[in-house]
């Protein structure tokens, strides 16, 4: 048995595939059938505004789930207000925004462009890398590469 | 009294160009940079601490700047009403910057009201520097050339994915904006400007009115922006941007042509109209007044008004401005309703 997209029960016996205009892409609901009775919606019976009420209902429950860790933004909120709350927000909504992102912009990422940084922030980029090498190498306990890192770090701090 | 100075309050709107040219159609272009801090919230989840370090952090970034570019700054809070109102008319302020601002939102703005920054508003840091005329190019590049400088002090919030972030989503990638005043009235007076529009948004421009009031078009003027951000370099949108513009100003020429050719007492009433009213009101309404002396200044711009000279116009044209008017009133003929000293600046100019 599938689950239901609304309650979660492992009881779903009602699948509808709908194509969605503004994402442009099919979407698939999963439904139970007391889930499906509640809103009316049964095989034989079943309106697009009911479909589309269904979908609503349960970008909200996924919304109120996914949370930032250091905002405590929603990604609920953020469809609503269209507004983010930090830079983490992005990484951890960043793939459940990718659909609104491309629906905007057409395009959902920014790789692959030339951005104009600073000396300064590429030496903080690279020191960045090199501490995440550092803690993966002092991890497994591989102290001779750790140690040149470590200089490494140093070099490029004083710079 | 007054807490602004002068030159903002009487010198004209910097966004109203002063070609007389009857090919004119481009008034003025703007570019901007919306960035954010690395390791501060975004405005609308920082606290009162995070927004007054963040404010320190770009007004520092912002003095260390060579040659100096702000000599004038405004904290919004302390400034009146009024104040605001004025500097959204000039454009300085974005229309919605009520619903953003907060207590450590600042405007930096250079002498001649070209290079504008206001931070903790919607995003950290948003920079913007406008032109008269279509120097689309040259803004573009001057508003990068800027960024690059401010970010050898302080480092903006950044993914490789999403390229800059910013609050909202649909600035994220290059935060970069650009737009264009344009004045289409051979369009509109031939039927023609609702394809334009239509064929503009299905390429990824906003066609939004002056005042942000997408249901009045005030004088036929339209602003044209990108809607896309998340995937193109300011290069690409500005070369987009100035394709487009080519397409719609030869467009527009030739309606204005056609018009002049085929019917030109259409245009002759079009603008006559406006100039009747405004010469025989007695009370002249702010919106009203703002779409009829644009209209005049059309006019001036197609050889229909000769005895009109644009930059009395353009200055007409802001001491009407509701928050300019009120600003320059403020305690004196409080006699007469603001509508009527309005009507009599306008006959006094159009009178003559």
């Amino acid at each position: 048995m599938m689950n239901c997209h609304l309650c979660n029960s492992d009881s779903a016996n009602i699948q509808i595939q709908i194509h969605n205009h503004l994402l442009q892409a099919d979407q698939t609901i999963q439904l139970c059938q007391s889930c499906a009775d509640a809103r009316g919606i049964s095989p034989q019976n079943m309106k697009r505004e009911q479909i589309e009420s269904v979908i609503e209902e349960i970008n909200a429950l996924q919304g109120q789930q996914v949370k930032c860790d250091k905002c405590s933004t929603t990604l609920l909120e953020i469809r609503k207000n269209s507004q983010l709350g930090c830079a983490d927000c992005y990484d951890k909504m960043g793939n459940s925004l990718e659909t609104d992102l491309r629906r905007f912009h057409k395009r959902s990422s920014h790789e692959c462009l030339p951005v104009i940084i600073s000396e300064k922030q590429k030496r903080q980029r690279q020191i960045t890398d090199l501490k995440k090498e550092l803690q993966i190498s002092i991890s497994n306990e591989n102290y001779e590469k750790a140690a040149i890192l470590r200089d490494q770090i140093d070099n490029l701090s004083l710079l | 009294m007054s807490s602004l100075p002068d030159h903002f309050t009487n010198s004209p709107l910097p966004w109203l160009n002063s070609t007389s040219d009857c090919d004119s159609i481009v008034l003025s272009c703007e570019a901007s940079l919306s960035r954010n801090l690395q390791g501060i919230p975004f405005p609308n989840k920082a606290s009162a601490t995070q927004l007054l370090k963040g404010q320190q952090k770009v007004q520092n970034a912002l003095m260390k700047l060579e040659p100096p570019l702000f000599p004038y700054s405004f904290a919004l809070a302390d400034l009146r009403d009024l104040d605001r109102d004025l500097l959204s008319e000039r454009r300085l302020l974005p229309a919605n910057f009520e619903s953003f601002s907060n207590d450590q939102s600042y405007l930096y703005c250079s002498n001649d009201e070209s290079i504008s920054c206001l931070t903790n508003s919607e995003d950290h840091f948003k920079v913007s520097i406008s032109g008269k005329d279509n120097c689309l190019n040259e803004i573009s590049q001057k508003v990068q050339q800027l960024d690059f400088q401010i970010q050898q002090h302080i480092q903006w919030a950044h993914s490789p994915k999403f390229g800059y972030l910013t609050a909202s989503p649909l600035l994220v990638g290059s935060g970069f904006r650009v737009s264009v005043l344009v004045n289409l009235v051979g369009l509109e007076l031939n039927g023609q400007l609702n394809k334009t529009v239509t064929a503009c948004n299905r390429l990824g421009w906003n066609i939004n009115s002056l005042m942000n009031d997408n249901e009045r078009f005030p004088g036929n003027i339209y602003q044209i922006s990108n809607q896309r951000t998340l995937g193109y370099t300011p290069e690409q949108t500005t070369r987009s941007l100035q394709e487009l513009l080519s397409q719609i100003s030869s467009q527009e020429n030739n309606q204005r042509k056609a018009l002049a050719f085929r019917s030109p007492e259409k245009i002759l009433d079009y603008i006559g109209r406006p100039y009747g009213r405004l010469l025989y009101s007695h009370l002249a309404f702010p919106a009203e007044t703002l779409h009829e002396l644009l209209l005049l200044r059309t006019g001036v711009q197609l050889k229909v008004l000769q005895n009109l000279d644009i930059d009395d116009i353009n200055q007409l044209i802001t001491d009407t401005m509701n928050a300019h008017l009120n600003y320059h009133q403020l305690g004196t003929h409080a006699e007469l309703a603001i509508e009527q000293v309005r009507s009599q600046k306008i006959q006094a100019l159009i009178a003559e």
